[in-house]
């Protein structure tokens, strides 16, 4: 514990705070007309030569989103600086990725995005390969070279990113990218290793070089990373655009800035008018929690200097070991340097497949108190840390760190509390049916096969949960007490930051039995022949974006129009 | 005839199911409605046959409403009956048969649909559209698309577009290209077919001129459906929302624009709701207020608090729903004291508590539930339903069998109120 305590005092002196962030390179608003019309204008007073090739990534989100007639606008109404501009266009999956190669007529350039966006596509795409192939078509070019990526769906699919910037830089080629929110250390695609996707490429997708905040929380559906907009684009996208000097604009139409308090989680207390205080973002703070765009190797080297990343991957070890949680950190420490790893198994709580109520009691009920363990330990860890001494993006996620194992205590506990004393009084033999108002929970006799949860959601804090009458009842009072004490705290430092938006999208755990459900086999598929198609790119499955936070236009530096 | 005999049977009659279902047939919308809530109580196989019997007789108000409880029963059980029904009676029965059958997998029923859509009578298109939800058959999204043409009922041609919107994935050529036919027609036509077409993404060339029509238009509902879907507005759409929303005359009209903006252009909203603060209309004012609290920074909880210790009971009210909205309690001794004062205020006090989610509020609902106004009555019901679910989320309660309902007899709900207090005492 002194070595560990040690390395981390040693490890704060090392970090940086000044190394290039998401935030350097993203522009303020969520709408097209801006980058348009600061992309479009270029960047003197008076129109110079310039080698301009857009990138059009045809998705129906694209297409929705009126982009084509934006565009044809934003050329029109800026002409003026347009008038030394060579227009190129590529579009995504198509081979070489150029489609009309410098030198098009700007209108031809409008008509052909019109053409591409009204049979809009949706299989996985690799930017990085094609950036790198449309960096070749400048050759020979005059003048300023001028890339502008529009993807709202990928750049989550990498290959070799360094390469892709390398050859942009050689090029001396920037790149604008004009893209949609990423989420709070994505975990989506870890989560779900079994997509297929173009050979050779990789899913990532999180704001940040690796996924630097724990995910897959014992008793948390939906996962927090998947749904917490994170303020900034993808990690891949933010290194292009940084290494080549470009800007990332960020793109959100208006139906994606609602609150809810609780997304696939239920909210006890209100039915969807909340106003949250705590939700906005503010740029200033956003601006501290912005992820490196450095490469990703230099970027894991700082983490490993970082000292709160050092706690975060320790409490994360051991909260995998326990049973808290049901994935293992992006990165393994060796020594003062680190690098990226795959998903390891974890250990899996059996708590809920059967309805062996006491045994699954026994089973919380040790693992409550190993949290309870964890969590003083993960406590006298950040109490020695100097805040500052590290990222504050390492600092928030080692605090929420911290929040999540009290919260697994808490669900433990209640869980617990519902083996012992409800689940009997539902399913006991001598199991009563209560009296009206009240009305049995199950109706008739049937006998349960195993439990199930859902979340109430803690958006408005966790002090009303000490009103709700839950399993453990008086026994949980102190635990929900020191859970919103942590709350607190990290409210008072981190709110308003998709940190802040993470945790409040986290919740106590609701229990109930499942019953066996009459199930039919599938009908069984034979293959005939002439059926077979050849292999084609896999499509990119249906994911809700992720909302800005708060109710005005965006969270981020600026937002809204 | 034979429906006004009917609706003249003796009250003890009329709970007999088979006499319930005749009623739905009545000329009365009244006798219709309280039939149809009979009727929803009570389900079974013998009743669902009747009404399947007598629903292609039945005049269309009654028929709607015994579609409504059809579809109450499970597909097995209502299956052949739709099957049966789809060859029978009006355009109305037809579509609604055909429709049942389509969204349950056969997909050889949308000539059939688009044929009973083609054949409604005007009367008959609103309810038929109200059949179609999730229906993205071509040939049904042809014959909804006739429905929008010059000379079609403004509700109708408002409707068949909402629906076209939700079937078409992108684009609509052929539905852009119906709108653009009723440009030239004025009025809300004009207004609807303009603002769908903003929505579908052609605003810089119908903002403006919907923005003339936006300023006179009597009802915005038909405008702000499709406002409400478009990803963005142009600033001269914009400007007109706000202009409307300051001279907002009533309370419906404020909680249609508001959220326009709210979305659009959040900037504008303070500005534009400023002077309805002094409003002197109550409701107006009040409703500003908890539009203004919802824009970050234009009133903070400070304000707010401020507010608590006003004179007008609204106003106070408001401020301590919008402090609750804010996750801070600090009005709810104030609203539960405006709650056991007399006054025109006390429905909404009402409500405004039953917002909380808070043991303290339980007492003074079910103190509410002993009022003489089945208004107050209603609102301390509507507020124990949601409370009591969620202090207590681990039981599961029947407040209305346990005889709370704010319009049964005097006696049923002095017991229901005496059963519910004497559960509450027990827990605490």
């Amino acid at each position: 514990m002194v070595g560990f305590a040690l390395s981390l005092l040693l490890g704060a002196a090392l970090v940086a705070q000044d190394a290039a962030t998401a935030a350097d390179v993203t522009e303020p608003g969520r709408t097209l007309e801006r980058p348009l019309e600061i992309v479009l204008a270029g960047r003197g007073a008076e129109a110079t030569e310039r080698t301009l090739i857009v990138i059009v990534d045809p998705s129906a989100g694209l297409a929705a989103a009126g982009f084509a007639d934006a565009f044809e606008r934003a050329v029109a109404q800026n002409a003026r600086w347009l008038a030394k501009t060579r227009f190129g266009l590529g579009v995504l999956g198509h081979k070489g990725c150029v489609v009309l190669p410098p030198g098009a007529p700007a209108a031809a350039v409008v008509a052909e995005i019109k053409n591409r966006l009204a049979k809009p596509a949706a299989e996985f795409q690799n930017v990085y390969a094609d950036l790198r192939g449309v960096a070749a078509a400048f050759s020979g070019e005059s003048g300023a070279r001028e890339i502008l990526l529009v993807t709202l769906e990928n750049g989550d699919l990498e290959d070799d990113l360094e390469q892709t910037a390398a050859a942009l830089q050689k090029a001396r080629v920037t790149v604008a990218v004009l893209t949609s929110e990423a989420t709070l250390a994505d975990s989506w695609w870890v989560s779900r290793s079994y997509q297929e996707k173009p050979r050779g490429t990789t899913l990532a997708g999180g704001d940040a070089p690796v996924i630097d905040l724990p995910w897959g929380w014992l008793f948390q559906v939906p996962i927090a990373n998947e749904i917490t907009p994170a303020g900034y684009a993808a990690y891949g996208l933010n290194r292009v655009a940084a290494a080549t000097g470009g800007k990332v604009f960020l793109y959100a139409n208006a139906n994606q800035t609602a609150h809810v308090c609780g997304i696939s989680a239920e909210c006890l207390f209100c039915t969807g008018e909340h106003l949250p205080q705590h939700e906005g973002f503010r740029d200033a703070l956003l601006r501290r929690m912005a992820p490196s765009t450095a490469p990703r190797t230099e970027a894991c080297a700082t983490l490993a200097h970082d000292p709160w990343f050092r706690l975060v991957v320790r409490a994360w070890l051991e909260a995998a070991d326990e049973g808290l949680i049901r994935s293992t950190p992006s990165v393994k420490l060796v020594g003062t340097s680190a690098q990226p790893e795959r998903q390891k198994n974890v250990r899996v709580l059996d708590l809920l497949s059967s309805a062996s109520f006491a045994r699954h009691a026994k089973r919380a009920e040790q693992a409550a108190e190993a949290a309870g363990k964890l969590g003083a330990s993960v406590q006298s860890d950040l109490d020695r840390l100097e805040p500052g001494t590290g990222l504050q993006r390492c600092e928030a996620a080692a605090h929420l760190t911290r929040f999540m194992i009290q919260l697994s205590r808490v669900n433990l506990l209640t869980f617990a509390a519902w083996c012992r004393e409800d689940a009997p009084r539902l399913f006991g033999k001598d199991a009563e049916d209560p009296a009206l108002p009240e009305i049995p929970v199950v109706e008739g006799d049937r006998q349960p096969a195993g439990i199930g949860f859902t979340n109430l959601v803690l958006c408005h804090g966790v002090r009303p949960f000490l009103g709700v009458e839950l399993p453990g009842g008086a026994a949980l009072r102190p635990e929900l007490e020191k859970l919103e004490l942590l709350r607190l705290q990290f409210v008072a430092r981190y709110g308003n930051t998709p940190f802040s938006f993470a945790l409040h999208k986290a919740g106590i755990a609701e229990f109930h039995a499942t019953f066996p459900g009459v199930t039919q086999p599938p009908p069984r598929r034979r293959p005939k022949s002439g059926e077979e198609t050849g292999p084609t790119t896999p499509s990119r499955p249906e994911r809700g974006r992720p909302t800005t936070g708060g109710t005005t236009g965006g969270p981020t530096s600026g937002g809204g129009r | 005839m034979l429906w006004a005999a009917l609706a003249a049977l003796p009250a003890v009659a009329q709970e007999d199911p088979a006499a319930l279902v005749a009623l739905l047939g009545s000329a009365d919308a009244q006798t219709r409605v309280d039939a149809y809530n009979k009727l929803m109580r009570v389900r079974s196989v013998e009743l669902m046959a009747q009404l399947a019997k007598v629903l292609p007789q039945l005049p269309l108000h009654g028929a709607s409403l015994a579609v409504y409880l059809l579809d109450a029963y499970p597909w097995e059980a209502s299956a052949p009956l739709w099957k049966k029904l789809a060859g029978q009676g009006s355009a109305f029965v037809r579509a609604t048969a055909a429709a049942a059958q389509w969204r349950r997998g056969d997909k050889s029923q949308g000539a059939a649909l688009a044929a009973a859509i083609a054949a409604a009578s005007p009367e008959e298109r609103t309810y038929v559209l109200g059949r179609l939800h999730g229906i993205d058959d071509q040939a049904v999204v042809a014959a909804v698309r006739g429905y929008v043409r010059p000379g079609a009922i403004d509700a109708v041609i408002g409707q068949a577009l909402d629906l076209l919107v939700q079937s078409q994935k992108g684009r609509d050529a052929e539905t852009i290209a119906a709108a653009e036919a009723l440009i030239g027609a004025g009025g809300e036509t004009e207004a609807i077919a303009r603002a769908y077409l903003v929505a579908a993404g052609e605003g810089a060339r119908h903002a403006a001129a919907l923005a003339a029509l936006l300023r006179d238009l009597p009802q915005l509902y038909q405008v702000t459906r499709f406002l409400e879907r478009a990803s963005r507005l142009e600033p001269v759409l914009i400007d007109a929302i706000a202009a409307r929303l300051a001279a907002a005359r009533t309370e419906y009209d404020l909680g249609r624009l508001v959220p326009l903006l709210q979305k659009h252009a959040p900037g504008q909203i303070e500005q534009a709701l400023k002077h309805q603060l002094d409003n002197g209309d109550d409701k107006l004012r009040s409703a500003a207020l908890k539009a203004l609290a919802a824009v970050p920074g234009a009133l903070d909880a400070k304000k707010l608090q401020e507010m608590l210790a006003a004179d007008d009971p609204l106003l106070v009210l408001a401020a301590a729903d919008t402090l609750r909205r804010m996750d801070d309690p600090a009005g709810i001794e104030r609203v539960i004291g405006l709650t056991r004062k007399a006054g025109k205020h006390r429905p909404e006090a009402v409500r405004v508590l039953g917002g909380f989610r808070d043991a303290r509020a339980v007492p003074p609902l079910l103190d509410a539930f002993a009022d003489g106004d089945v208004q107050v009555r209603r609102a301390a019901v509507t507020g124990l339903q949601t409370i009591l679910p969620d202090l207590f989320p681990y039981r599961r309660f029947d407040l209305e069998r346990a005889g709370l309902r704010a319009d049964a007899a005097d006696a049923q709900r002095a017991e229901g109120l005496r059963l519910v207090r004497a559960w509450w005492d027990a827990r605490k």
